[in-house]
């Protein structure tokens, strides 16, 4: 009874700094800064796994804690960091289309409203609630990142963001869910960042900028 | 009574006598990890010692503010001490006279003479200085406002002793509520001391200072009285945060002089964690531009409205 006590407030705990790390994603005006708040994420999203795993005693939650954090909190961002390495040159400051207090507001707002649709399912203890709301949080923003920002490699890290966002609500809800999903949807993950990380380097070859702004006119 | 009286006195003394330390700490640790040999840790000592010394050179269009600011200055954060936990977990007898919203507004009467003194003398760095560090802590004032608002909901208190009673036992201290409202504080109390991502303490001569801009002007006596002010007006805030929010133990349950020994050196070593903290912070962060300290407030913000969300969700 006191260990999942302490295990709950554990969670709670991970959960919140798992959405303070999403919040960083978003203040992060470098593309590195980006970067390192999601390697910081799903480094919080396997310590969420390897909480539950210690619980419930699922072998395959261990798994899963270990495959999230090769491929999530060190293999992509990696893989980020080699395709901003290599080709891009405006690292530092990004253009945002929303200015940066609106973007944080919005993402305040987008809790909330992760807050008001989670905080009514049944069946949920407090902080399966918590994890929840920081998951599907997460996700909002994440889509929230993919829209407000102009260049493609924040744009690539949003996606990854409510990705993180959708394991953890998963995490949250259904703790045995088939391992050859998780597996499945990591490796889906890696194959589409690899090919965003190609088409990356062909826009910086094209276009000679990562400014998804720039890029409009179709050509057939 | 009488004892009452002399552990206030002593808070007082430890507050007088080692805030200048914990800036000291800062200094050094700031310059080892930026692979510096730096000061020596009693160098703020050294500094107030020698500028007390000193005569004070007030501008002829100055007026009486000009040179009753300091005092104003350096007093405030020794009333603050009376309202707050400093080393007893048990209230002295001044602790009803305020509580956290008061003691904010104590501290910040200071500032609130610094800002007029610095546009006293006309000088056009004073004005600059007061208009930016209006600025910032108007910016910083809901963010107090919202962790005062989640302290008061999870411990049905704003007063610090209650606070910090209520927060000792186990049930609050994991909360996420209590996580986020802690980093929110954290980020205020960067922001109105003047360090690093909001201002840089390590410069008096660059076009972007905030507070040394305000206090430009003064010289000596009142200089050394303004110096360790803000170092006081520090070790204050982190004693709030060290001893109301983050780690409500170590201090003294009774008025004997081992316990508040001990105390004052559980204090102290707290003091060091924070002054580590603070010191990796500044070594590795740079300043903001200005008009972006508004994001950085922002954020923290979001952070502390965050915390009473959490807190409302009941978890």
């Amino acid at each position: 009874m006191f260990h999942s006590l302490v295990a709950g407030r554990l969670v709670d705990s991970l959960a919140t700094l798992f959405l303070i790390s999403t919040f960083a994603s978003v203040v992060a005006r470098q593309m590195m800064g980006c970067v390192y708040a999601y390697a910081t994420q799903s480094l919080l999203l396997t310590a969420v796994a390897l909480t539950l795993a210690v619980v419930t005693g699922a072998p395959h939650l261990y798994l899963l804690a270990g495959l999230a954090f090769f491929v999530k909190a060190l293999f992509i961002p990696w893989l980020l960091k080699r395709t901003i390495h290599d080709s891009v040159h405006e690292k530092r400051e990004l253009s945002f289309y929303f200015g940066m207090p609106a973007s944080l507001i919005t993402s305040g707002i987008l809790v909330v409203v992760a807050w008001a649709a989670t905080s009514n399912l049944p069946n949920l203890g407090a902080a399966a609630l918590a994890a929840l709301n920081a998951g599907v949080g997460t996700i909002l923003i994440g889509l929230w990142t993919m829209i407000s920002r102009r260049e493609a490699v924040p744009q690539v890290v949003g996606l990854l963001c409510a990705e993180n966002g959708l394991m953890m609500a998963a995490l949250a809800t259904v703790a045995d869910l088939p391992l050859i999903t998780e597996i499945g949807i990591l490796l889906d993950l890696v194959a589409g960042v690899l090919i965003m990380g190609i088409l990356v380097r062909h826009m910086v070859a094209v276009g000679r900028t990562t400014d998804t702004a720039k890029f409009q006119r179709l050509r057939g | 009574m009488t004892k009452a009286i002399i552990l206030n006195l002593v808070q007082f003394l430890t507050v007088l006598l080692f805030a200048p330390l914990v800036k000291g700490w800062i200094n050094r640790l700031k310059a080892v990890f930026q692979s510096r040999r730096g000061p020596s840790v009693w160098q703020p000592y050294h500094d107030i010692f020698k500028l007390l010394g000193k005569q004070s050179v007030i501008p002829a269009e100055a007026s009486w503010i000009f040179s009753f600011a300091p005092y104003i200055y350096f007093t405030v954060p020794l009333v603050v001490v009376l309202l707050i936990p400093v080393l007893t977990t048990f209230p002295l007898f001044m602790a009803f006279m305020g509580d956290m919203l008061g003691g904010g507004f104590v501290l910040a009467l200071g500032g609130f003479f610094l800002v007029l003194a610095a546009m006293d003398t006309g000088s056009a760095f004073g004005g600059l200085g007061s208009s930016r560090a209006r600025f910032v802590s108007f910016m910083a004032e809901p963010v107090l406002m919202m962790v005062f608002f989640t302290v008061s909901l999870a411990t049905q208190a704003t007063i610090p002793y209650i606070v910090n009673k209520t927060l000792a036992g186990p049930a609050l201290l994991l909360a996420p509520s209590h996580i986020l409202m802690v980093l929110a504080f954290f980020l205020v109390v960067l922001a109105e001391t003047g360090r690093i991502p909001v201002d840089n303490p390590a410069t008096n001569q660059e076009l972007s200072m905030i507070d040394e801009a305000r206090v430009m002007e003064y010289s000596g006596r009142h200089l050394a009285l303004l110096q360790w002010g803000s170092a006081m007006k520090m070790f204050v805030l982190l004693t709030i945060w060290w001893n109301v929010l983050v780690t409500p133990w170590g201090l003294a349950a009774s008025a004997a002089p081992a316990a508040v020994g001990l105390a004052v050196i559980v204090l102290l070593a707290k003091m060091a964690v924070a002054a580590l903290l603070i010191a990796f912070i500044e070594g590795t962060l740079a300043k903001l531009r200005l008009l972006r300290v508004a994001e950085y407030l922002g954020a923290a913000f979001v952070v502390s409205l965050l915390a009473v969300i959490t807190y409302t969700m009941g978890v």
